[in-house]
């Protein structure tokens, strides 16, 4: 008896589940005109002015960046001055007599250079670099001296620098954390949404660049450019004392996965691909070049903390490390007369140890769709020593600026 | 725009997915009402206010999957509904048991396919009030006699004699559609 009962009474409910009345026509409208004014225009509105707003800052960063990158190296070009008498030896001979006795006698001339004053030279087409090159050792010290000399003004703009960088990067940390604070915590990704696939490109731009140049003539970098410079061609290298190093910004392209492990925490890996290139480039009408590039193909691990999402935006702190392996490298030498090339020397470079870095980011994603998504992740990344000694970008100033740009999408 | 999207824009206060999920779920929730209070007019109000209430507290709904959302704007309206009936002293309705139920012969559990849900929803909502509500606790939201005590503020004995008598009514008139309607 009871069995029946409870079974007709399941019945019913069965029945009566998805029991439903069509509402009136008009029921939409009412309860429009009862709701709250919707909050959606200016919430969206302020959100993507804050989005514009924070992409704009990027750029003014990172155009800032490239600027002082320019400056610098338009500054410290003069920076390199051979001593007066190695100036008057060259003056005095014939190029070809000239290069011979200098290499063998480049020890004696190396101390004259210790014991000279710097001196300003005007531009000459003919000058010895192996002279530099050959006696790195002495020549350290007349690299010091034209370090300090130079010192207080680098390290003061540096460190400006590294001032206005701050307060940029505190701006845009503070516009982007506004809303958090502001409203409750909300994630977009929820259930079955919790995968995605990303593509990026950036790059990292050395912020703090003064040094660059200044370290030009130190002794680690000699340490790779004098076996170029002691083959037998190196005598042949027609240079003027004007000296530039640039290190090109670092292009990265990855491929990434993101996987989402609760509302807040997302957890992300992948691929990426980076090119570091550095070129020397020695005088100006007859001139040699270097140019050294290295890959490196990297995994990433970062773990993303999203505090703040709506249909069109999402912001998140992302923190992680990565370790990369160069994959190949190359030297090439050119030698110009004129503006003609005269002689190419191509060799491979190779770095051994690994590369590891940590880093962090603030991440600003626009949500196109729902699955589609462009972001923008402003960050700094620190580069641990690999203990080589190919010098590259990441040595110089292992703490670096970046940003990636990438588009992600969710499924 | 899959549930998890609905949501996330309803809390973000997106009007397009408001009337997106109005238009979802308004009837069947309608029906909820209805079955409860027992009057098309009345249940229409409540939805409004429901929905006026739902979109109000999205802040607090956490989406768990599939049916969640459904589950969780049930219960609101549930709640609106008793809320109402509450206002209207139901209980004292309640109290009010005179003779003895008529003992109706238990329906054919097949039976209950056969009748339309307009049908037995009519029932339901004609049923007094007292009886409807517990009916409707009991047999719908599947709530113990101790919870629906607690939801309503009477006797554990009061809820289970309702529900007896309910039973007793709604039985009689499946029967009698039942008989009426048999070749």
């Amino acid at each position: 008896m009871k069995q029946e009962e409870d079974k007709w009474l399941k019945a019913l409910r069965e029945n009566m589940e998805d029991y439903s009345i069509t509402p009136k026509a008009d029921g939409w409208d009412r309860l429009e005109k009862a709701l709250p004014a919707t909050t959606v225009v200016p919430r969206r509105s302020y959100y993507m002015y804050s989005a514009v707003a924070a992409i704009a800052l990027l750029l003014i960063v990172s155009s800032t960046a490239i600027y002082f990158l320019g400056d610098k190296t338009a500054k410290y070009t003069q920076t390199a001055q051979l001593p007066a008498d190695i100036k008057s030896a060259i003056n005095e001979h014939p190029l070809k007599t000239l290069t011979e006795p200098l290499v063998k006698e480049s020890k004696t001339i190396s101390k004259l250079a210790m014991n000279s004053p710097l001196v300003k030279r005007p531009k000459t087409t003919i000058i010895n670099d192996e002279l530099v090159i050959e006696e790195k050792k002495e020549n350290t010290q007349v690299e010091k001296v034209i370090q300090e000399s130079k010192e207080d003004s680098p390290i003061k703009q540096k460190a400006k620098e590294k001032e206005t960088t701050k307060k940029f990067v505190s701006k845009q940390m503070s516009l982007d954390l506004e809303p958090a604070t502001e409203t409750q915590v909300r994630t977009r990704r929820k259930g079955a949404r919790n995968w995605s696939i990303g593509l990026t490109a950036g790059n990292s731009s050395g912020f703090s660049t003064a040094e660059s140049n200044a370290v030009l003539f130190s002794n680690p970098r000699m340490k790779y450019i004098s076996p170029l410079l002691t083959s037998s061609e190196a005598t042949d290298l027609f240079t003027t004392p004007e000296m530039k190093l640039n290190h090109k910004l670092p292009i990265t392209f990855g491929a990434s996965i993101r996987k989402q492990i609760s509302d807040h925490i997302a957890i992300q890996s992948g691929i990426m691909y980076t090119r570091l290139e550095s070129e020397l480039l020695n005088g100006n009408s007859s001139y040699a070049t270097y140019e050294q590039t290295l890959h490196y193909i990297g995994i990433p691990l970062k773990m993303d903390y999203l505090f703040y999402s709506n249909r069109f935006l999402t912001l998140y702190l992302s923190g992680g490390g990565a370790v990369e392996k160069s994959v190949s490298g190359q030297t090439k030498t050119v030698e110009h007369i004129e503006g003609n090339s005269i002689k190419e020397n191509t060799s491979n470079l190779n770095v051994k140890p690994l590369q590891w870095s940590v880093g962090g980011a603030v991440g600003v994603q626009l949500n196109i769709n729902k699955q589609f998504g462009v972001f923008a992740e402003p960050g700094a990344t620190y580069f641990f020593k690999d203990g080589s000694d190919v010098q590259t970008i990441r040595k110089e100033t292992p703490f670096n600026f970046n940003l990636q740009l990438g588009v992600r999408i969710c499924y | 725009m899959n549930e998890t999207e609905l949501t996330e824009r309803c809390r973000a206060g997106d009007n397009t997915a408001r009337k997106e999920l109005y238009e979802r779920y308004a009837g069947q929730l309608l029906g909820i009402c209805y079955r409860y209070v027992g009057d098309k007019d009345t249940a229409e109000d409540l939805l409004h206010d429901g929905f006026i209430k739902v979109f109000d507290s999205f802040d607090k709904f956490t989406y768990r999957g599939e049916g969640s959302l459904r589950a969780w704007l049930s219960r609101l309206m549930v709640n609106i509904s008793l809320d109402y009936l509450r206002k209207n002293e139901i209980t004292r309705h309640m109290l009010a048991i005179d003779e003895a139920p008529e003992i109706a012969t238990q329906p054919e559990e097949e039976s209950l396919s056969i009748i339309p849900k307009e049908v037995l929803a009519k029932f339901i909502a004609e049923l007094p009030v007292g009886y409807r509500t517990v009916l409707n606790l009991s047999v719908m939201e599947e709530l113990s006699h101790r919870e629906i005590a607690e939801q309503l503020g009477i006797k554990e004995r009061t809820s289970s004699s309702q529900l007896f008598r309910a039973k007793q009514v709604l039985a009689k008139r499946i029967n009698e559609y039942v008989s009426g309607h048999r070749i």
